[in-house]
């Protein structure tokens, strides 16, 4: 009998401990989703240059800003161009939401399928996209005969070099576009391994133009080369508004755009394949150009939660100084809604302007 | 300027700068004597921390640590034969050897002395030069490079080994695996077989730890032998203070090889591991008695020490003048400083002198702190040459895997580890010299690239005849007419090294690898012509001599085999005696044994792996008990969670079983 008593207060304890724990239960699930967990940032170029130094500087705000302040932290995974790790996202890393990935736009990859890119832009999770520093095109003063003096005068230059990085890089591409564009002649020298060594090359008069981020431009080349007078900005690539027209940068002021250039050097508006290759990759650079990626069909809790996150990180006044301090620019976020009509619109380009952009890109080291 | 001479001191030793210098300082130390990690690694990890500081305290922290990882990189270099960071790898050339017959106090004590020197005198050229040198860094140019690093090449291949024949194979086979991956000027991958990894081409830190690091630890862990193979009682003229008297009595050549670091360190493109073996070949070619280098000879240790400390100053003369960074750890230091509004340019020496004498005061400082910290904690360091094999394998092994590991975080690196592994084995068992075949991996991709851009920017050929260009061109010749002299004395004399690198006889070793070579090479010709021409250029010029020099190997290794082969009543026991001298059967098993590792690895992950087979290894191999092998373990077990996971944030392989 006592047994049974005992068992029978047993049960009605169990049973209430129980029925506790349930009534408990919601608010666990209630508890963040990040809440304890680390996210990791891949980051496809080595530690220390401008793709990691941005990535370090917003994901020391990121966790601030996703409910249960996860820690965010960046992993250096270098290789072909930011491919490698851009491949390891789309392809291998579990959609939990805990690996993201902080990448530069490189969709030129993808549409000329270049050996190796496995990843397709429409597949990853988009987490949130910036405006980064526009690209700008500076040049040796002594490359025209009697110095530059104002931006157009480049169309008189007798010889000029480019250093070039890779035919394949967006900054090669819109410099030798432009250049193109005008009719110049010029001698594209491709192979340069990174920003310094072009530098390098145009101080030494080895190669006298080029084209730079601006942030590149603003700390490594204005003060030591443009102060002295060794190089003169020429123009800067400006971007397209929601209505595919051209927009003028509030930032800058001590260079035109290149539209200006052009239209006192040729008069009027450009047209042609070249024109149309150029159109269509600067619409490509105008909703953003740095962005958090996640991998295909990430958890949808974890992607609410990011690209909130993200979109409030963007607001924070110590970001944008910090920003401003490091890249002398502040990143301008852009709506998931933007990134996602940017990404589709990746499918809808002609594929005879993708077979130029193919060829024009062979071409140059032919 | 005087008066901001001393402002900048007083700046250095305020606190707290002075005390992020000496932290600087302590982490450096650490970051040299772990191979794979260095000194950029450390300017990565730090440089988050420097955002919110002073200036001063910021390059007081970042310059102190990057300022001494070239003083404590030595340490691997000297105990293992592995180079602790790739700027100290010439120093294994004779400071391991010093190890092995006991002396590996004095090789330490020499090198920190000479390091401390070489990198206050790069310090104080940075402070004297940064106004003089413009006119040399606008001399310099591509086509300039890329003589440089033909004279670097020449000079290495004619200073190692019995044959040159096979110092410049050897020097090839380097060149070509620089090939493998994407090319510079175009989008084209070469050699690449479809393997992800193989797109990135191969990085030099899990070659250089496979090729030198592995054999040496076959050799530890199959013989069970100690670094000294000399017992501590027989090692006299070995100690600390010998070391330091070797530099004062070799003053001049420290001091040369110190502005060889400077100035060498001061080109653009040319980084840390080239002024080491340009010093060492000049120590070699000013020598009046060459016999011992590659043995033990003290002089190959002071002149790659003073030059890769003097370099980190003379690498900032133009990356403070002008923004133009002379390698990459002064490219990120760059960053720092742009981060932390100082901007390069000629105001570093007007309006903002202070900080650069700031930036010399904490090198000099840091230089010869960590000097006189490492050569007072030097004596424990040594002891280590004593100890047993088996305790030291597994501790070096971990190191050495992850070394190889953080290159790319990718399985492709062990696998390149361990099978560079295996071609240092034979290469050090068949008489093919190792150090060419790493400075070829360094100057490659710079070769290759200042030849294009040469090619490119100036009309075809007409770069050869720009002054520059003449005197190294002059002096390349120098250098092969007085290695040919010495080459024709040593023959004359039959003195020649016997024990140093490159100077093994084993034809039965050597004979399947040059054939081996041969294949590679000529598949490499073959494959090359199908790309455009600034991808297939160089590939191809590789092959050529190297499929000449290898058929003149075959035929002289033939040559050998059936000499040896003579003196044996058959092949049987002739290959048995040629399997014996190599230790093949343990070697194998060693190499089993990682392989079993990396395959264990890629099923359950490196955590669980590296510690469970350090235990096993400890109890079968080492017939340690089980507590002490589970302790051992369970320690590696914390340096892999604590320091690579924790405080790297190493990106680990995902285990395929979970």
């Amino acid at each position: 009998m006592k047994i049974r008593r005992i068992k029978k207060q047993t049960i009605t304890i169990f049973a209430a401990l129980m029925i506790t724990s349930l009534m408990l239960l919601p608010s666990i699930e209630a508890a963040p989703y990040y809440k304890g967990k680390n996210i990791t940032v891949l980051v496809g170029f080595n530690a220390g240059g401008g793709t990691d130094t941005t990535a370090r500087i917003f994901t020391k705000y990121f966790g601030k800003y996703i409910p249960g302040s996860p820690s965010v932290i960046v992993k250096n995974l270098p290789g072909a161009g930011g491919v490698k790790a851009l491949n390891l996202i789309a392809e291998k890393t579990r959609p939990d939401g805990y690996t993201l990935i902080f990448q530069n736009w490189v969709p030129v990859s993808q549409l000329i399928k270049e050996p190796g890119v496995r990843f397709d832009y429409s597949d990853l999770t988009i987490v949130g996209g910036a405006q980064g520093p526009p690209f700008m095109l500076f040049a040796r003063t002594d490359a025209v005969p009697g110095g530059i003096k104002k931006p157009a005068d480049i169309k008189n230059a007798d010889k000029l070099v480019y250093a070039g990085l890779r035919p394949s890089i967006p900054l090669d591409i819109f410099g030798r576009l432009s250049l193109n564009l005008l009719g110049l002649e010029y001698r594209y020298v491709t192979g340069y391994r990174g920003a310094a060594k072009v530098r390098a090359a145009i101080k030494q008069g080895e190669a006298n133009i080029t084209t730079h981020a601006l942030n590149g431009y603003r700390s490594g080349v204005e003060p030591a080369m443009a102060k002295d007078g060794t190089v003169t900005p020429v123009w800067y690539f400006q971007n397209k508004d929601e209505q595919g027209n051209y927009f003028k940068s509030k930032d800058i002021n001590d260079m035109p755009t290149f539209m200006e250039v052009y239209e006192e050097v040729k008069g009027g508006t450009p047209s042609g394949d070249l024109w149309n290759a150029f159109s269509v990759l600067r619409g490509l650079y105008s909703t953003a150009s740095w962005f958090f990626w996640g991998p295909p069909n990430m958890n949808k809790e974890a992607t609410k939660e990011l690209q909130e996150g993200f979109q409030k990180m963007m607001q924070d006044p110590e970001l944008i100084a910090e920003s401003k301090k490091i890249a002398g620019f502040v990143f301008k976020p852009a709506s998931t809604k933007n990134v996602q009509m940017m990404v589709d619109g990746l499918d809808d380009i002609d594929p005879d302007t993708i077979a130029y952009l193919k060829k024009f890109i062979a071409d140059a080291t032919k | 300027m005087i008066d901001s001479m001393l402002t900048a001191l007083t700046m250095v030793l305020q606190w707290p700068a002075i005390g992020f210098l000496v932290l600087g300082v302590f982490i450096g130390i650490w970051l040299g004597a772990v191979p794979g990690l260095g000194g950029i690694l450390g300017l990565i990890i730090l440089l988050p921390f420097t955002f919110g500081m002073d200036s001063v305290s910021a390059i007081a922290l970042l310059l102190g640590m990057f300022a001494v990882v070239t003083t404590s990189d030595t340490i691997p270099s000297v105990m293992l034969g592995v180079p602790g960071t790739g700027a100290s790898a010439a120093t294994i050339l004779d400071g391991y050897p010093l190890a092995k017959k006991g002396h590996a106090g004095r090789a330490l004590g020499a090198a920190l002395t000479v390091s401390m020197f070489g990198g206050v005198f790069g310090a104080l050229m940075l402070g004297l030069s940064l106004p003089l040198v413009k006119p040399i860094i606008l001399a310099f140019g591509s086509p300039e490079l890329f003589m440089l690093g033909i004279l670097g090449l020449t000079m290495v291949s004619s200073i190692s080994g019995r044959s040159i024949i096979k110092g410049l194979i050897s020097a090839l086979i380097g060149l070509l695996i620089t090939m493998i991956g994407y090319s510079d000027a175009v989008s084209i991958p070469r050699y690449w077989f479809d393997l992800d990894y193989l797109l990135d081409g191969i990085s030099i830190v899990p070659v250089a730890l496979g090729l030198f690091a592995l054999p040496e630890l076959l050799e530890l862990a199959t013989k069970d032998v100690s670094i000294s193979r000399v017992p501590k009682e027989g090692t006299k003229g070995g100690g600390i203070f010998d070391g330091t008297k070797d530099v004062i009595k070799n003053w001049w050549l420290a001091l040369k090889s110190s502005a060889i670091g400077t100035y060498v360190g001061m080109l653009p493109g040319l980084g840390g591991e080239i002024v080491g073996w340009a010093a060492y070949g000049h120590a070699v070619q000013s020598a009046k008695d060459k016999s011992q280098f590659g043995e033990g000879d003290i002089r190959g240790v002071i002149a790659p020490e003073a030059a890769n400390n003097a370099m980190k100053g003379g690498a900032l003369i133009p990356t403070l003048g002008f923004g133009i960074p002379g390698n990459i750890g002064s490219a990120i230091l760059l960053g720092a400083l742009t981060i932390q509004g100082i901007r390069p340019g000629p105001e570093m020496l007007l309006e903002k002198v202070h900080i650069t004498f700031s930036i010399v005061w904490t090198i000099v400082i840091a230089n010869v702190l960590a000097g006189f910290l490492l050569l007072f904690w030097c004596k424990q360091v040594v002891k280590v040459a004593y100890i047993r094999g088996h305790l030291i394998v597994p501790a070096s092994m971990l190191f050495v895997l992850m070394g190889a590991w953080m290159s790319s975080a990718s399985i492709g690196d062990w696998v390149v580890c361990l099978s560079m592994g295996a071609i240092g084995y034979i290469m050090k068992n068949g008489g093919w010299p190792r150090p060419p075949l790493l400075l070829a991996m360094v100057l490659g991709p710079l070769l290759e690239n200042s030849f294009q851009l040469s090619i490119q920017t100036y009309d075809n050929f007409t770069w050869l005849i720009r002054p520059v260009v003449m005197v190294i061109i002059a002096l390349i010749g120098i250098v092969l007419f007085l290695s040919a002299k010495g080459i024709v004395k040593t023959k004359k004399s039959k003195s020649g090294p016997s024990q140093g690198e490159g100077s093994q006889k084993n034809p039965a070793v050597s004979l399947p690898f040059t054939v081996l070579l041969l294949v590679a090479f000529i598949y490499a010709a073959i494959a090359s012509l199908k790309w455009p021409k600034f991808a297939w250029e160089f590939p191809f010029v590789i092959s050529f001599p190297a499929i000449l020099l290898l058929l003149f190997a075959f035929y002289k290794d033939t040559r050998e085999y059936f000499g040896e082969r003579k003196e044996f009543p058959d092949l049987r026991s002739y290959l048995e005696r040629c399997t014996q001298t190599i230790d093949l059967g343990n070697s194998l098993k060693f190499f089993s044994w990682v392989l079993l590792m990396i395959t264990v690895s890629l099923l359950i992950g490196q955590l669980i792996t590296v510690p469970l087979f350090i235990g096993i290894y400890l109890k079968t191999w080492g017939k340690y008990s089980w507590k002490f092998s589970i302790v051992y373990a369970a320690c590696s077990w914390l340096v892999l969670y604590g320091f690579y996971d924790k405080i790297l944030h190493v990106f680990w392989h995902q285990p395929w079983l979970f």
